[in-house]
């Protein structure tokens, strides 16, 4: 079972994403928001990138953790197909991302950015879930 | 949400303060019955009714009539807060901060290129960088960076990138005062330093288009404007530096809803006082990003004309592009509106929508001042564009705001879906439209049946005579990210 999936709105796209623990809820949004910008399969964990950050709620680092991961892709045309979390406790974490970067490799959406729209992360016994809408 | 609507006349219904207790304005939604029954989601309303709810929210939380669902603010949303006393939110500008249109005249005729579309396309696609986290051919330190967010339009200028009658021809003459870059974050100008003069993705786009309709022959003739005529419309904004600058601030605005005692029904419209540290912060590094837009715009221009002198080996002379006007459609202004039969000033935040100032007002240039502001309403790649005229009932109806598009109908994945098995481009080339975009994905999601027909947006937008039609436009060379 795919542990993430797409929804739509008229203008925009999001992913909702369920875990067994709030590890699982962060790296699958990774992996989704990077599905949408293209396939992993064409790219190789090549340059790693160590990430640090901290927030108020998991919805808050949720937002500033995707956040994070776009900067990187945008700013510096690197896709990220390997996601490792070092640490996460409330509401802190610490992970290392590799990627490679885009070069002429096909890239087929833009995630402008990740919106606070909606976002929830909540837990039902051993499920985890969050949603997240990206603005396109 | 939607039966809650009462009907004013055939293009205004309203949405009472009654409907929830929360709402300190009513909601005003300009939409034909027809548009309203076909195209206006239930959750679009109900961000009508949030943005109702900001404190210090002046008359109504407005819509326009290509309205639908977006985050936070709907697209199409329209509104304002008091300057002295009301707040400034991320959320109702959007993350495309200064997304805009351009529209330029030419001296050429549809004739002069119907049999050169192809080496047209080719040469904009080689000259304007488009597509999905394209990098442009410009490389900026964070320090001339800093300067096109000080300036916007006047540092291409400064640079050779078109000519000191184009600021003339830009809302707020294509830089606004007060941008500090010091309110920029580090992110931001990185991603900003390889991305000015780039087009990017999804739905924007440069199209060559010839004009098919006149609507009034005087406002037209002001505008160099006749059947046939060669247009060109460009559609991008503030790239990764805007995107940038609306996350950073709405964690700012995240933690000011706290500090000052603000409870919203969506984060997204996270907010603070404009006379706050960080209203203050906000709003300066706002106006960076759309002084960025207006100097990307301004570039995509110069690479334009480039591009078309090469294919048709014509000179500058020759080929006499002008800029009509170019205005942003995703910004806060400061700006003085009459409340009650009383001046205030108002921090207008327009979200998919187009400023649209009436004959008289001293904010436009000599030349619109007695005809009103141009307003530039692009449609989808298979119909056509409008160019139109701001009236005295935008300023009085709608802080002298008109809609910004046709807006999305159907969503990306329907598009998809709608769109399988067919060859959406070979589909427009039939039509004389030519396509070229990075990828074919693109061109599904933006094929013309997943937009509204712009013409029944811009009937309402007459309709409802916040805005007067000039000329309609029809694509034919189509370039897109």
């Amino acid at each position: 079972m795919k542990n993430y999936k797409y929804f739509s709105t008229t203008a925009d796209m999001g992913i909702e994403v369920i875990g067994e623990n709030i590890s699982q809820i962060f790296l699958n949004a990774a992996k989704g928001m990077f599905n949408l910008i293209s396939s992993p399969t064409n790219f190789k964990p090549k340059q790693e990138v160590k990430i640090k950050l901290k927030g108020e709620s998991w919805e808050e680092l949720l937002f500033k953790w995707l956040g994070e991961l776009l900067f990187y892709y945008d700013a510096y045309k690197i896709y990220f197909v390997d996601f490792q979390i070092i640490r996460i406790i409330p509401f802190e974490i610490e992970a290392v991302i590799k990627g490679e970067r885009i070069k002429n490799k096909k890239v087929e959406r833009e995630i402008k950015a990740v919106t606070y729209h909606n976002l929830k992360i909540t837990q039902k016994n051993d499920i985890w879930e969050a949603k997240v809408l990206f603005d396109l | 949400m939607k039966e809650k609507l009462k009907r004013i006349n055939d293009y205004k219904w309203i949405l009472p303060k009654e409907v929830d207790s929360r709402m300190k304005v009513p909601g005003i939604v300009f939409v034909s019955r027809e548009l309203l029954n076909k195209t206006v989601e239930n959750e679009a309303l109900i961000q009508v009714r949030n943005a109702a709810m900001l404190p210090g929210i002046v008359k109504a939380s407005l819509a326009m009539p290509d309205i639908h669902y977006g985050y936070g603010l709907p697209i199409g949303g329209v509104i304002a807060t008091d300057w002295e006393s009301g707040i400034v939110s991320p959320g109702g500008v959007g993350f495309d901060i200064n997304c805009g249109v351009r529209l330029l005249i030419t001296n050429l005729y549809l004739k002069d290129i119907i049999n050169k579309k192809r080496i047209l396309v080719e040469s904009l696609y080689q000259h304007i960088p488009t597509g999905v986290g394209s990098t442009g051919k410009l490389r900026l330190t964070h320090f001339q960076e800093k300067e096109v967010l000080a300036k916007g339009a006047k540092w291409a200028v400064e640079k050779g990138f078109g000519l000191k009658k184009d600021l003339e021809a830009t809302e707020s003459y294509g830089s606004l005062e007060g941008a500090n870059p010091e309110k920029v974050s580090y992110k931001a100008l990185e991603r900003g330093a390889q991305q000015l003069g780039t087009l990017g993705s999804g739905n924007h786009f440069l199209e060559i288009q010839y004009v098919d309709e006149i609507y009034d022959y005087h406002l037209a003739k002001i505008f160099n404007l006749e059947k046939n005529k060669i247009t060109i419309m460009i559609h991008t904004g503030s790239r990764g530096l805007g995107h940038q600058i609306a996350t950073d601030y709405l964690e700012v605005m995240g933690r000011a809803l706290r500090k000052y005692n603000i409870v919203l029904p969506d984060r997204q419209l996270a907010c603070a006082p404009i006379n706050s540290p960080e209203g203050r912060d906000y709003i300066s590094a706002m106006k960076c990003a759309a002084n960025y837009a207006w100097a990307n715009r301004q570039i995509l221009m110069h690479w334009t004309r480039e591009a078309i002198c090469k294919a048709l080996q014509a000179s500058p002379e020759d080929l006499g592009l002008e800029l009509i006007y170019d205005h942003a459609h995703n910004i806060v202004k400061k700006e003085e509106h009459i409340i009650d039969g009383k001046k205030r000033i108002l921090a207008v935040h327009r979200k998919g929508a187009t400023r649209a100032f009436p004959p008289g007002h001293p904010e436009l240039p000599a030349k619109y001042r007695s005809i009103g502001q141009p307003v530039i309403i692009p449609g989808d790649m298979g119909r056509y564009s409008y160019l139109l005229v701001g009236t005295k009932e935008a300023m009085a109806e709608t802080f002298g705001s008109s809609c910004h598009g046709a807006g999305r109908v159907l969503s990306r994945h329907k598009a998809i879906d709608r769109a399988r098995g067919r060859s959406i481009t070979q589909e427009l080339e039939r039509e004389g439209i030519l396509v070229k975009a990075a990828d074919k994905r693109t061109v599904k999601e933006e094929m013309p049946e997943a937009y509204k027909d712009v013409s029944m947006v811009v009937e309402a937008i007459a309709g409802a005579k916040i805005s007067k039609k000039v000329a309609r436009m029809k694509p034919i060379v189509v370039i897109k990210g």
